[in-house]
């Protein structure tokens, strides 16, 4: 059963239309509402930990003017700002966010294949926000170990938020972890079951290989995590030693035994890595969209896009221990994790030429979302450039724990899915609010930006090799030189004015959503699904009364001898016009 | 880890790969056709969210029993002397899964279908239940979670296993009183793909087990 119109379905899977406000917009099943739903919630969260950072971006920039912040908190407000932009933001906004709304739109489905338990996961991500909040308010504050949460540390005394903050922390990520799985199954499921007539796996948008093969990432990816989350937790609750070794703590000895932390490490990178890759997979995918519709050309090379997508996600998987070269291993495994790591350069960097060679001759339209995607080709390209030096054991070990580790991967992993993000939410804005946002604040935006995210993070490539390390409260005068100190500086002015700018996002998006000229169904002239509904924002149930049918891949853009400058998927093709890829060139 | 394995690993993905590359050469630009459905999965939607299922759980214990057959070889490990009753519970579940799987396969004769359900419902009850005993045997025997990594680990699959029956248990139980409601017509295609849904995460869960009893006892 891959596609299904709607007189074929059987009568308990019919939609609905949902009547009262409750079931429309609280209690909806509907993938739109729910996508909404999710990246709303992810987006406040990514807020709180954008204001956190820029706190403690204060204490280090200038540490003798503001005392906002000392070391307990500061430890503390550095871990929450990881997890929550890694875990609760980008996971959440990219796949619960993203994913739900595109998915079955852009395969032409009128909804998931499990609409209950598509409400369930937003309802359980809720929640692991809500216990991940509420850990702020618990007696000694949230956890202060650092986002990776090793043991012993996270649980000994002395650290920050040993008492409760740990606890909530790690139940949150159990109960994201379920969330997570529950919408996965429905992203996997939806993407081979629901397509519409004629989408074949190879007519899929780019956007949906990225968010499947994420999906499965992540759905073999976070058990690793949820299998650390409960052992630490029954080693601090209940005194199991799964991780916990025996050792002095604040001078006594503890009452474990023989636990490996090590173990921990190896589980939380086996979940960790191809974590890296679920957030920059559905980034890839979307970028590669926009850069199409944007270049007013079809994608370069889609079948290698695809292939590249599939060989980063199984590659992520032999690469863990790359985070842990410094935690001691055997030097074959040094070796052998240090040439995995750089053989997954090649579908990158594949990917990235593929991307400047769509560019290449394009009719390029400098449109907002197009900004930001070439925007990414930059910070992604400079932060997985330094990553080459990370993955090499010899050069990691003098590197690690120094800022050039922040600045790599906050350019590759933070700066980059981001911009991406932003692309997607100017790219999509008109379909989901019917209303066109203001071109202008748009363009402010993206070069505000920009260039406030690179004066942040390319210094940290310079102070890091100066070795300044992460992690510090403060720094002595004594082992940092001076040029570090004016730099430190520079990079707080810098996210200080970076975080403010977003507000020209926020203003755009609510002043237009009032004010905006109407959009109309199509206003990219983009050939993909999600924009031939007949409704604009679509409607419960997507499609009317027939679902589409598809006749061509998602990239027939500029076909020679048409006269349109592209043909969406739905049109049929016509006698004696020249397939796309061949330029003019008959293939008879 | 022997090389022989590793190298029979990075065939079996290279394998893989080239299947998969197999089956993703069409070349989307040139074909405009309306193609036929696609043949690349033939399950039913719920079967298919099912076997996802499946497959994360698999990566769950999967995990669990690497990081056991690694703690295990620390010096404070201390071996477990595995209560008998557990041989006892692992027949009952044997025998719950068979009962499923002859329910699965008895098709024309609904009240039979009906009764064997229950029969396996009742099996899988008495198998918690004989779980639940062996805890109480290790707590007698002074055998607690924190004392030794084993025990915590014996207590943790046995939970997690005992979770995964429960939860199927649900949806059996569901599946039993829309069986009854209906006046045993259990002939109906919903129904049918329940009970064969439930018996093939019954039979998933048999082997889970069996695995984890085999790690359980050998260590």
């Amino acid at each position: 059963m891959a596609y299904v119109s709607i007189a074929d379905r059987d009568h308990d899977q019919e939609h609905h239309d949902p009547q009262s406000f409750i079931t429309k917009y609280i209690w909806s099943q509907d993938h739109k509402v729910i996508a909404i739903q999710y990246g709303g919630t992810a987006i406040f969260t990514g807020l709180v930990a954008m204001v956190l950072s820029s706190i403690f971006r204060l204490q280090l920039g200038f540490p003798d003017v503001f005392h906002f912040v000392d070391p307990t908190e500061y430890y503390q407000l550095v871990t929450m700002h990881g997890m929550i932009m890694i875990v609760y933001m980008l996971t959440a906004l990219l796949l619960g966010g993203f994913g739900n709304y595109l998915v079955p739109l852009q395969l032409g489905a009128r909804d998931m294949v499990f609409p209950f338990l598509n409400m369930l996961s937003y309802w359980f991500f809720l929640l692991s926000v809500i216990i991940l909040m509420a850990s702020f308010f618990v007696e000694g504050g949230p956890t202060g170990a650092g986002w990776t949460l090793y043991p012993p540390q996270s649980i000994s005394e002395g650290t920050p938020g040993v008492n409760g903050g740990i606890t909530l922390m790690l139940l949150s990520l159990a109960v994201f972890i379920v969330a997570f799985t529950m919408g996965g199954l429905n992203y996997v499921t939806t993407i081979l079951q629901a397509r519409c007539k004629g989408m074949t796996l190879m007519r899929m948008p780019l956007s949906i290989w990225g968010i499947f093969v994420a999906t499965i990432l992540g759905l073999l990816a976070f058990p690793a995590l949820l299998v650390a989350a409960i052992m630490t937790l029954l080693d601090q609750l209940i005194g199991t030693s799964f991780f916990m070794p025996e050792m002095l703590s604040m001078g006594e000895a503890n009452e474990y035994n023989g636990g490996s932390p090590i173990l921990f490490q190896h589980l939380f990178w086996f979940f960790g890595h191809p974590e890296v890759y679920i957030v920059a997979l559905p980034a890839f995918g979307i970028v590669s969209d926009v850069l199409a519709v944007h270049a007013r050309k079809n994608i370069f090379g889609y079948r290698m896009m695809v292939w590249a997508i599939v060989a980063i996600g199984g590659l992520s998987f032999v690469v863990w221990a790359h985070h842990m070269y410094v935690s001691g291993m055997n030097p074959y495994f040094g070796f052998f994790f240090a040439t995995t790591t750089l053989i997954i350069a090649v579908p990158t960097a594949l990917k990235v030429y593929n991307w400047v060679l769509t560019l290449w001759k394009g009719n390029i339209k400098l449109t907002v979302p197009m900004l930001f995607a070439i925007g990414f080709i930059f910070t992604f390209t400079h932060g997985g450039l330094t990553g080459l030096f990370l993955g090499n054991v010899t050069v990691d070990l003098p590197l690690s724990d120094t800022y050039f580790v922040i600045g790599h991967f906050h350019l590759v992993m933070g700066v980059s899915p981001i911009l991406v993000i932003f692309a997607a939410l100017y790219h999509w804005y008109p379909k989901m609010t019917g209303k066109m946002f203001n071109e202008r604040l748009g363009q402010l935006h993206f070069w505000c930006t920009l260039i406030g995210t690179y004066v942040v993070y390319l210094p940290m490539h310079y102070i890091g090799i100066l070795g300044v390390p992460r992690r510090y409260f403060a720094y002595g005068s004594d082992f940092i030189p001076e040029s570090a100190y004016t730099l430190n500086e520079i990079i707080t002015i810098a996210a200080i004015f970076t975080a403010v700018s977003q507000l020209l996002f926020f203003i755009n998006v609510f002043w237009s959503m009032k004010y905006g000229k109407p959009s109309g169904g199509n206003p990219w002239d983009a050939t993909s699904l999600e924009w031939q509904t007949p409704d604009t924002p679509a409607k419960h149930g997507n499609w009317g009364h027939d679902l589409p049918v598809v006749h061509r891949w998602p990239y027939d853009y500029n076909v020679p001898g048409e006269s349109a400058d592209f043909v969406p998927q739905t049109v049929p093709p016509r006698d004696g016009v020249v397939a796309g890829r061949n330029h003019g060139v008959s293939t008879d | 880890m022997n090389t022989t394995l590793l190298f029979s690993l990075l065939l079996a993905a290279i394998l893989f790969w080239i299947f998969l590359v197999s089956k993703l050469r069409e070349k989307p630009w040139l074909d405009k056709s309306v193609a036929a459905p696609d043949k690349f999965v033939t399950y039913s939607s719920k079967q298919l969210g099912l076997w996802v299922f499946m497959a994360v759980a698999t990566s769950l214990f999967l995990l669990f029993m690497i990081i056991y057959a690694e703690r295990s070889t620390f010096p404070d490990w201390v071996r477990v002397s595995d209560p008998d009753i557990l041989w006892v519970n692992t027949a009952v579940l044997i025998l719950s899964s068979v009962v499923l799987q002859k329910a699965h396969t008895t098709q024309g004769n609904p009240a039979l279908q009906t009764k064997l359900l229950w029969i396996g419902f009742g099996l899988t009850t008495l198998f918690l239940i004989g779980q639940f005993y062996a805890w109480r045997l290790l707590n007698g025997a002074g055998i607690y979670l924190s004392s030794n990594p084993a025990n915590a680990f014996f207590y943790l699959f046995t939970l997690l296993h005992a979770l995964h029956l429960i939860g199927g248990m649900f949806v059996l139980g569901k599946a039993l009183v829309k069986a009854k409601s209906k006046d045993k017509l259990v002939q109906d295609a919903g129904m049918a793909l329940s009970i064969k849904l439930c018996t093939t995460y019954w039979h998933f869960l048999l082997i889970l087990w069996l695995a984890l009893f085999y790690f359980l006892i050998t260590t």
